[in-house]
């Protein structure tokens, strides 16, 4: 039987989806139990968390987790990658959060594929990884929310192996602080990347958002990753592989035509 | 390495394009938190036997509507203590309708006859289902008195 599932882990909420008829008992179980431990592990609001015992200088790395070493090692990597615009260390702290999330759902996914799921949808707090489809020869559907208005969506995307992440102050307010200038960052209201892996495509939606302007060249120079904007006047914009949809039947007109207001 | 990437994105200016279309403007500014049905909130079911020294029971807090579906939770206190925290009624119970409604303006007609023969299995973008969790679960707390 396909299950769906809701839970708040990491004090947001998660959602695993397996579509196959055959879900192997205790499946969906294990997937939450290493969520908890990943964030037993790496929150910044426990103060037993390695990752805080790291930051009162109780544990060093050698004596760390090798998932910790792991995750510490892909944040310097994509820090690398992004200029800067993505931190694990965003206040002088250790806080490898900004990578934690999308590393976890790459986790979950994983867990799903090796026990031989074929059609499943993890989404982390509205970062999501699907594969497969929804339904024999129906492609999962992923809405990209209106950044203004919860009950809207901006952009329906169709896929069957996808990762899709989008940055957005407009749930906390102005969180995302540009690590080059220490400032908030105030270019866009959402961000979205989609690509093959949810790592990146958080970082580079976490990068993107803080880049600004050039935030969309930016994911557009990286292979195989594509970028979708909304910025402060409600002014949509995406590269040129951002993800087409099939055309329902008796609509001829393109769907990326520019609208004038 | 800005500037590195500078020269990257310089290579690539060649062959990327980007496309700007204006996303439906807001109808009323931001939208409130999860709205609070009209339907009156559960009622308390006391445990059997409640302890002199805290509350027990099991106390359902009002239902949250998101647009995935509905939110509740339920908080079971012994002694005043909660011992656990559930969700009874799930969201993602794909509303089909709403979002047909939901998706406005009219640039984005295309997306919303697509949404009518198909509707969706997931939102991206920042989380809020949580504050609908919350606020399910403060309100099961204010039931018990405990808030």
């Amino acid at each position: 039987m396909p299950v769906r599932t809701v839970r708040d882990v990491m004090g947001m909420p998660w959602t695993v989806e397996v579509r196959d008829e055959r879900v192997p008992p205790g499946l969906i179980e294990a997937l939450y139990a290493d969520l908890e431990w990943v964030d037993r592990t790496f929150s910044t609001f426990r103060a037993d968390s390695e990752i805080e015992r790291l930051n009162r200088g109780e544990l060093d790395l050698e004596g760390a987790s090798p998932e910790v070493r792991e995750v510490l090692e892909l944040s310097d990597a994509h820090s690398d990658m992004t200029g800067g615009c993505f931190s694990a260390r965003p206040s002088g702290r250790l806080d490898p959060s900004g990578l934690v999330k999308g590393w976890a759902i790459a986790r979950a996914a994983r867990l799903l594929l090796e026990a031989g799921c074929e059609s499943y949808l993890v989404d982390g707090a509205g970062d999501v990884v699907v594969r497969g489809g929804r339904a024999a020869g129906a492609l999962w559907r992923i809405g990209i929310r209106h950044p203004l208005e919860r009950d809207k969506v901006a952009r329906v995307i169709e896929a069957s192996d996808l990762a899709v992440a989008t940055s957005g102050t407009y749930e906390k307010g102005p969180h995302l602080i540009d690590p080059r200038s220490g400032r908030p960052a105030d270019g866009w209201l959402s961000f979205t990347v989609v690509g093959p892996d949810i790592v990146a495509a958080d970082v580079f939606a976490t990068a993107g958002f803080v880049m600004g302007a050039d935030g969309l060249e930016f994911v557009a120079s990286r292979p195989g990753y594509d970028a979708y904007a909304i910025d402060r006047d409600l002014v949509g914009s995406w590269t040129s592989g951002f993800p087409r949809r099939p055309e329902p039947a008796g609509l001829a007109a393109p769907y990326f035509k520019t609208v004038e207001q | 390495m800005k500037r590195a990437m500078s020269a990257l994105v310089a290579t690539v200016a060649g062959v990327v394009w980007v496309v700007t279309y204006k996303v439906s403007p807001p109808t009323s500014g931001l939208a409130s938190v999860a709205k609070p049905r009209s339907s009156p909130p559960a009622a308390a079911s006391p445990a059997p036997a409640p302890s002199p020294t805290g509350k027990s029971g099991t106390f359902t807090g009002q239902d949250e509507q998101t647009i995935y579906g509905d939110t509740q939770v339920q908080v079971v206190l012994v002694d005043g203590k909660i011992t656990s925290v559930k969700t009874v009624q799930l969201p993602y119970d794909r509303p089909e309708s709403q979002y047909i409604s939901s998706v406005a303006g009219p640039q984005l007609q295309q997306e919303a006859v697509q949404a009518q023969s198909a509707n969706i299995d997931v939102i991206s973008g920042a989380t809020y289902t949580s504050e609908a969790f919350a606020a399910s679960l403060q309100d099961a707390l204010h039931q018990a008195g405990l808030d």
